[in-house]
């Protein structure tokens, strides 16, 4: 079994067959990526599928920043950590189903909590506008109906 | 609630069964009928009912005493037949009519336990017969069942036969149940009629002056095994009890009376209750406003099925509910068109972009959820059809808002699970415990005594163990004979640390004991001290361990303080300044809690009326008294379990009190700041809590989501 202490490198290679060069230390942040190198079954490249290699590079310079930050001052890894999960919705999107498939603990948190501050305070139309890319049209003619039933269910 | 006074000489035609029939008056000459189907009060003053003792009401028929001679008679509520019976002389306890009058074999039965004396007659008889009791005998309560009286002598069920000429007196069931424990204050049992079974019921209270409801427990009585059999769910009837007697209808839907129910009244105030046992929740409400506390007095009467009356109120409930019904086809329709919009919609919305946030996994879609709370979380479900049905993860990742907060606990009989309820999202797990321990008899019969560290202290049926809910450990602690009359009992630090000690307290007004166990301790210490100053343990609220000092808050509002450092010792404030200044504050109160507070004991003081809430707090050191207006940044959890005061995990919880209340099936809390009763969900406000129903204190408790995340066996017994 390959120690993380030895700061091995792994080669991971994105859906698009990008490959990227990491640690292996930061790579095991990924407890799929670990489990995998634990049961020996990867070779030096591994393949990470259904993440392109835009997506991968975020995930990859997160790890990175916390991997060396462990001595830091949490306060900081915070603001770095608000500051990196401040993206649009597409890469939210993309980024919150990488950390989910490859199961990367502290970056699903962090954009958990940022996607749940974007819907804070917001009525239920503005989510919809803003995550389900709903049109003003569509939400007018639904919103009657809607309102009835969510009136009905939770009121 | 609206009140008419017409036709006032007679009482009201009331189709469904059965009448609360409420007296009052100085001298009982108003007679209120109140329907719990239509909840409507009818004002009546019927001249045969003025002045007159109610002994007890059955088959239709109601046997009255005169309150000012020895006249008593039988009266039809329905025909006003009156049957004159002879006169009597002694007083009595338990009153039994055995048969409509009709029959030939009925009787009227009154037993008194001090003269130990038995009498009955027919009602053409002219005086009575008298059976002379054993002295040892004592009537607890006594019911008719297919034509004989069935009583509960102390404890064993015996019965009396009059077909013959002699009456028959036999005691067939020496059974005695498991005695209660020291904590339930009053307890009243009643045997009714239900259904064709036997039924009895103990109605348990507890707390000051026995003013909280701990419970009720129904045994049916298996007369060919001649066993006790205990009774959760009484399916399709409903009981109602008054303070004497008790009587069992099957409810029908329309109604409006609720299935497996138990319609109760207390002696002492104006309150209905209406207990759930499913739930076993209870509420209250006020059916006549218009009656005095101490002037009136509550009775069930039942209505024979054999008079039929046409009512025009039955046609008027039949149109009520059919428009209802209509309605609700209507919105049914909106739904079913409004979720074909929706469908129409994703269809739409899948050909845009690939970042598809509808179809996001459950599991993320908890995760998110788990940082959105009050209208956030309900606005977040509204916005598409797979974000509806997502609920917050259980047991909350730790290091989330959600861990920080308890979970009110719901532990009932009739499931085989139990239930975490979460304010904070309103939210209820259904967790399904391991068939181990739902197999294991100890659990059953146990009540929850303290919560603390995500642990549960039980106790019940002599045994006491700690139980943990999240990892289904149970740690038994060494056998103690009176682990039942444990008034209170308290654990100073989680029972997998090498350091824990259970103290359990025995109180006599002479005496305190203490029962005081070490981890890994095969044999518990005893130690006593004089009780000099007549300190009242309050038992609902367990005791706060702070600085190595246990507080014990008493009946008084006083406190009792025991140091538990090397030497043991025992004294009790009675500095209760603030409470003491409080009017009437022995009658007020219904219950308290108290919880460690920056230093201090703060303690929450409900009232018995209205249930409006007052707080204290001790100051440790100084041990004064001080009065509390605001919890500031904090929010308080009470229950008797265990009571927690936290700091607010977002603004809107701050400076609110959330007791184990619901609104419907929404959670409720009590603000601080306006001095109501909120539901946290749909803006319902109120000063009283009528329309609150309150999770019964046995039942249920906050606790905290404390447990080992790698923890994964599931239904373990562990050595003390």
């Amino acid at each position: 079994m390959s120690s993380s202490l030895e700061k091995n490198m792994l080669i991971l290679r994105s859906s698009d067959g990008e490959e990227f060069i990491v640690p292996e230390v930061v790579a095991v942040m990924s407890k799929a990526i670990k489990n995998m190198v634990e049961d020996e079954c990867a070779s030096n490249t591994i393949p990470v599928p259904n993440v392109d290699a835009n997506i991968l590079a975020m995930v990859i310079e997160f790890c990175k920043k916390h991997d060396e930050s462990e001595a830091e001052a949490a306060s900081d890894l915070k603001t770095f950590d608000s500051e990196f999960v401040n993206r649009g919705q597409e890469a939210l999107y993309d980024l919150i189903t990488a950390a989910n498939f490859r199961d990367v603990k502290e970056l699903l948190d962090a954009l958990c909590q940022n996607v749940a501050e974007m819907i804070k305070g917001k009525s239920v139309h503005h989510i919809r506008i803003q995550f389900l890319g709903y049109q003003l049209f569509e939400i007018l003619t639904s919103n009657f109906i809607w309102n009835i039933w969510c009136d009905r269910d939770f009121d | 609630m609206e009140l008419i006074e017409n036709e006032k000489s007679r009482p009201p035609l009331i189709q469904v069964q059965p009448w609360l029939l409420i007296y009052h008056g100085k001298y009982r000459q108003f007679q209120n009928f109140y329907s719990v189907s239509e909840d409507y009060c009818y004002i009546k003053k019927i001249p045969e009912l003025c002045n007159k003792q109610i002994c007890t009401s059955s088959y239709g028929w109601l046997v009255l005493e005169n309150l000012d001679s020895d006249e008593c008679f039988l009266l039809n509520l329905v025909s006003m037949d009156k049957i004159q019976l002879p006169l009597r002389e002694s007083t009595y306890d338990l009153c039994v009519l055995t048969l409509p009058p009709s029959d030939p074999d009925c009787r009227v039965i009154f037993i008194s336990n001090n003269n130990h004396s038995l009498i009955f007659c027919r009602p053409s008889d002219n005086e009575f017969n008298e059976l002379v009791l054993d002295s040892e005998d004592w009537f607890d309560s006594a019911t008719s069942f297919e034509g004989k009286l069935y009583g509960l002598n102390r404890m064993s069920l015996v019965v009396v036969d009059f077909s013959g000429p002699t009456p028959h007196f036999v005691q067939i069931m020496s059974q005695t149940l498991h005695l209660s424990p020291q904590f339930i204050i009053s307890l009243k049992t009643y045997m009714i009629e239900s259904g064709g079974d036997l039924l009895m019921i103990e109605k348990m209270f507890h707390g000051y002056y026995g003013s909280e409801l701990f419970g009720f427990s129904i045994y049916q009585a298996d007369l060919p095994s001649k066993t006790w059999v205990k009774v959760t769910n009484i399916g399709e009837r409903t009981i109602f009890l008054d303070s004497h007697d008790g009587i069992s209808f099957s409810a029908s839907e329309k109604s409006g009376i609720k299935r497996n129910f138990i319609y109760f009244t207390q002696s002492g105030d104006r309150y209905l209750y209406a207990f759930s046992l499913e739930k076993q929740r209870v509420s209250f409400s006020m059916p006549c406003s218009n009656v005095s506390r101490r002037d009136s007095s509550f009775h069930w009467c039942s209505v024979m099925n054999s008079y039929s009356f046409v009512f025009k109120m039955a046609d008027e409930q039949v149109v009520g509910s059919k428009q209802k019904e209509i309605l609700g086809h209507e919105v049914s329709m909106m739904t079913s068109t409004s979720s074909d919009h929706l469908v129409h919609d994703k269809i739409k919305h899948g050909e845009r972009g690939s970042s598809n946030w509808s179809d996001l996994p459950p599991e993320l879609l908890s995760m998110i959820l788990s940082n959105l709370f009050f209208g956030d979380s309900s606005n977040f479900r509204a916005t598409c059809r797979s974000w509806q049905s997502t609920t917050t993860p259980f047991p909350p990742p730790t290091n989330s808002a959600l861990s920080k907060l308890p979970y009110l606990m719901i532990l009932n009989d009739s499931d085989d699970g139990c239930k975490f309820f979460q304010p904070l999202c309103n939210e209820t797990y259904h967790d399904k415990l391991s068939n181990i321990i739902i197999s294991n008899d100890q659990l059953k019969d146990a009540k929850i005594r303290v919560s603390k560290y995500g642990w549960l202290l039980m106790s019940g049926g002599g045994t006491i163990f700690f139980f943990n809910p999240f990892t289904e450990v149970i740690i038994k602690l060494p056998n103690i004979y009176w682990a039942n009359d444990f008034m209170s009992v308290s654990f100073s630090s989680p029972p997998t640390s090498s350091d824990c000690l259970v103290i359990g307290i025995c109180w006599g007004f002479l005496h305190i004991e203490l029962c005081i166990i070490k981890r890994g301790d095969d044999r518990w210490t005893f130690h006593e001290f004089q009780n000099n100053r007549r300190f009242v343990l309050y038992d609902a609220s367990p005791p706060v361990l702070y600085n190595g000092k246990l507080y014990c808050l008493g009946n008084r509002g006083d406190v009792g303080v025991l140091d538990l450092s090397s030497s043991l010792s025992w004294n009790i404030i009675c500095c209760c300044k603030p409470i003491l200044a409080w009017p009437r504050f022995k009658y007020q109160c219904q219950k308290s809690f108290m919880v460690n507070c920056d230093g201090g004991m703060l303690v929450v003081f409900v009232t018995h009326e209205e249930r409006r809430v007052r707080l204290i707090k001790l100051n440790v050191p100084d041990m004064e008294w001080q009065d509390v207006q605001s919890l500031g940044n904090k929010m308080l959890f009470l229950s008797h379990g265990a009571s927690l005061l936290i700091e607010a995990v977002k603004e809107g919880m701050a400076n609110k009190i959330y007791f184990p209340n619901f609104h419907g099936e929404n959670g409720a809390f009590y603000s601080l700041d306006t001095g109501k009763y909120h539901s946290i969900v749909g803006n319902y406000c109120s000063t009283t809590p009528f329309n609150f129903v309150e999770q019964v204190s046995s039942t249920c408790t906050w606790i905290e989501a404390i447990y080992d995340d790698n923890h994964t066996t599931m239904g373990v017994f562990q050595d003390w």
